[in-house]
């Protein structure tokens, strides 16, 4: 099922880079809120 | 409420129900009804995955939370990124590659028919009465909000939803999902600009003045089971709590079932991985923001204008002579605020904020006084905390977003009851009906029972619903009972996961799993984060010694 191939190899590209944003993403926002934190809690 | 706002809200129900049901294709076969025939793409049971677990408490309360208590409260999904990903490597293929239609069918092919009937039951009893409490809580808001019967009030949530999820089954509930979702996330933004634009202090004041009351404490690395919200217990016992959540229950597993491939449905737990803790931190900023806010104009002392109004037909005067207290003492904590956001350096702010925090315990004296005011004449808790942001948004926002806001409120409770709906429907079908009384029907059969199954479950809720403000207390039991078991059958996943594990291990394993949970919960100190981790580990403990006892035997 030759077709199936770079679908598969598509999805698992997608997943890859999916979990990249998701580390990327998660972060920046809890550093943020870190930050946040630090500059503005007493 | 101006009419225009209620023209928004109608006109967007009318349109979930009737755009619902018209994507709906293929729904007269189960596989097209239960999981739309494993055609939806990643995106779309991306943001119903996160449609689903945004109810309208998420939309009515936590912003009152970040009022309250701050930010601290996001902590309680630390651990949902990284449990998605675990998820996407583990149950989520194991699921969408098996071809059940339940999470708790695949434990019968796992171990035996007693495990399954019995995570089953366990999904039906506790869901269905949440789903009552979903319903109850922004009905109850509305009711007193608007003034009209609580029984209006859930009957305008909950027949709309019942009738798309009847008659659209997944399909429909998933796409009315996606407009739920992104309606949600314009209100919020929109909200959040419009504070913004109208606090009397520029941003970095307002920032200065949370974090002058503890608002802006987002991280608290100290590690004591009896707190709550703590880094670590967020991290460790959120990550279980989201894996049980996301990996074994219905309403969730339904929705990545329905997903073209494991993939697409791997992809769409990651969506919601990274748009969860942004999202939660926008509707908790948006809850301080109203505080700072209310530093500057006066709030009602009570945010229920119905509890508000019994206070005063019963004790006019003592609460008269509490308004004037509060008129004082808001003025004076006034001046503080503004102290706090014009000191210019270090030592002036320091002064400054000490005593603004001594002018806000004042004014949070003279607010437990009212509340306690509350409690002794309507004899039940005030939960004004729920009351403090549609006040907000009904008052001080222009005419149409306030009418987005309460679309937004009926967009979060209706996806998440109609998540709820759908997959007790299927659970009620799949694994007792089909299972246990009639296995060989055709799938007209199936679907007529499973469309009965679903207006059932929608009477159910909303009988419950209407009941709920009276039976208080029981809810808050039953939403406690849901959390005992979570982590169990967490537990038996993790177990099926195991080659060598038994029947008998996951089955007992269960049931000792909960009993210890149980325990816990009412005889000590241990929050509830730490209650999944708990259960899970237990049924590993006993399920894996009893399998192989089981073995030997065998």
């Amino acid at each position: 099922m030759p077709e199936e191939i770079p679908s598969e190899g598509s999805e698992s590209s997608r997943f890859r880079t999916t979990l990249l944003r998701v580390i990327i993403i998660q972060v920046v926002a809890l550093g943020l809120l870190l930050l946040m934190q630090l500059r503005y809690q007493p | 409420m101006h009419w225009i706002n209620w023209l928004i809200v109608g006109v967007y129900v009318a349109w979930v129900v009737v755009d619902g049901i018209r994507k709906s294709k293929d729904t007269d076969t189960i596989s097209g009804y239960f999981v739309a025939n494993k055609s939806l793409s990643w995106w779309v049971v991306g943001l119903s995955v996160m449609a689903t677990q945004l109810s309208a408490i998420t939309m009515i309360g936590t912003p009152g939370q970040g009022a309250t208590d701050g930010m601290r409260f996001i902590q309680l999904y630390l651990g949902l990124p990284l449990a998605m990903v675990i998820l996407g490597v583990t149950i989520v293929p194991l699921l969408h590659g098996s071809g059940v239609y339940t999470a708790y069918e695949y434990l019968e092919r796992r171990f035996d028919a007693r495990t399954r009937s019995l995570t089953a039951f366990l999904f039906l009893i506790s869901r269905g009465l949440s789903a009552g409490a979903i319903m109850a809580a922004p009905g109850v808001v509305l009711s007193a909000v608007f003034g009209i019967p609580l029984v209006w009030a859930v009957a305008l949530i909950g027949v709309p939803t019942v009738i798309y999820t009847m008659i659209g089954g997944v399909q429909a509930v998933a796409w009315a999902d996606v407009k739920q979702m992104v309606l949600i996330v314009i209100a919020l933004v929109a909200i959040m600009i419009v504070l913004i634009i109208q606090m009397p202090v520029n941003p970095d004041e307002a920032l200065r003045i949370a974090g002058a009351t503890g608002r802006l404490r987002v991280f608290d690395f100290s590690f004591d089971l009896s707190e709550r919200y703590t880094f670590w217990s967020g991290v460790i016992g959120g990550t279980f709590l989201m894996l049980s959540y996301f990996g074994t229950d219905q309403s969730q597993v339904q929705r990545y079932l329905a997903a073209k491939s494991a993939g697409e449905a791997k992809s769409s737990l990651l969506m919601s991985a990274y748009w969860k803790i942004p999202l939660q931190a926008l509707v908790l900023l948006v809850g301080v923001g109203v505080f700072v806010y209310y530093q500057f104009v006066r709030p009602p002392l009570l945010y229920n204008p119905a509890q508000e109004a019994a206070v005063v037909a019963e004790r006019g005067a003592a609460y008269d002579a509490l308004q004037n207290d509060y008129a004082q003492a808001f003025t004076l904590r006034e001046e503080e605020a503004r102290a706090v956001a014009d000191a210019g350096d270090d030592a002036t702010a320091a002064a400054a904020m000490e005593a603004f925090v001594a002018r806000e315990a004042d004014i949070q004296t003279i607010r437990g006084e009212a509340l306690a005011m509350v409690e002794d004449v309507t004899g039940e808790a005030s939960g004004d905390t729920n009351y403090i942001f549609p006040r907000f948004v009904l008052s001080e926002l222009p005419i149409g977003l306030a009418g987005l806001f309460i679309a937004g409120v009926f967009a979060a409770a209706m996806s998440s009851i109609a998540a709820e709906l759908n997959a007790l429907s299927t659970a009620s079908v799949i694994d007792f009906y089909r299972r246990w009384i009639r296995p060989d029907a055709d799938d007209a059969h199936y679907l007529a029972v499973s469309k009965g199954a679903t207006a059932f479950w929608g009477v159910f809720a909303c009988v419950v619903a209407t009941y709920a403000a009276t039976l208080g207390s029981l809810i808050e039991v039953v939403n406690r009972f849901g959390s005992f078991f979570y982590g169990s059958i967490l537990g038996v996943f993790l177990l099926a996961m195991l080659p060598r594990a038994k029947a008998r291990g996951a089955f007992y394993g269960l049931i000792i799993g909960m009993a210890t949970v149980g325990f816990v919960a009412f005889g000590t100190t241990i929050e509830f984060l730490w209650q999944n981790v708990i259960g899970a580990v237990v049924v590993l403990l006993v399920g894996v010694p009893l399998s192989r006892i089981g073995s030997a035997e065998a």
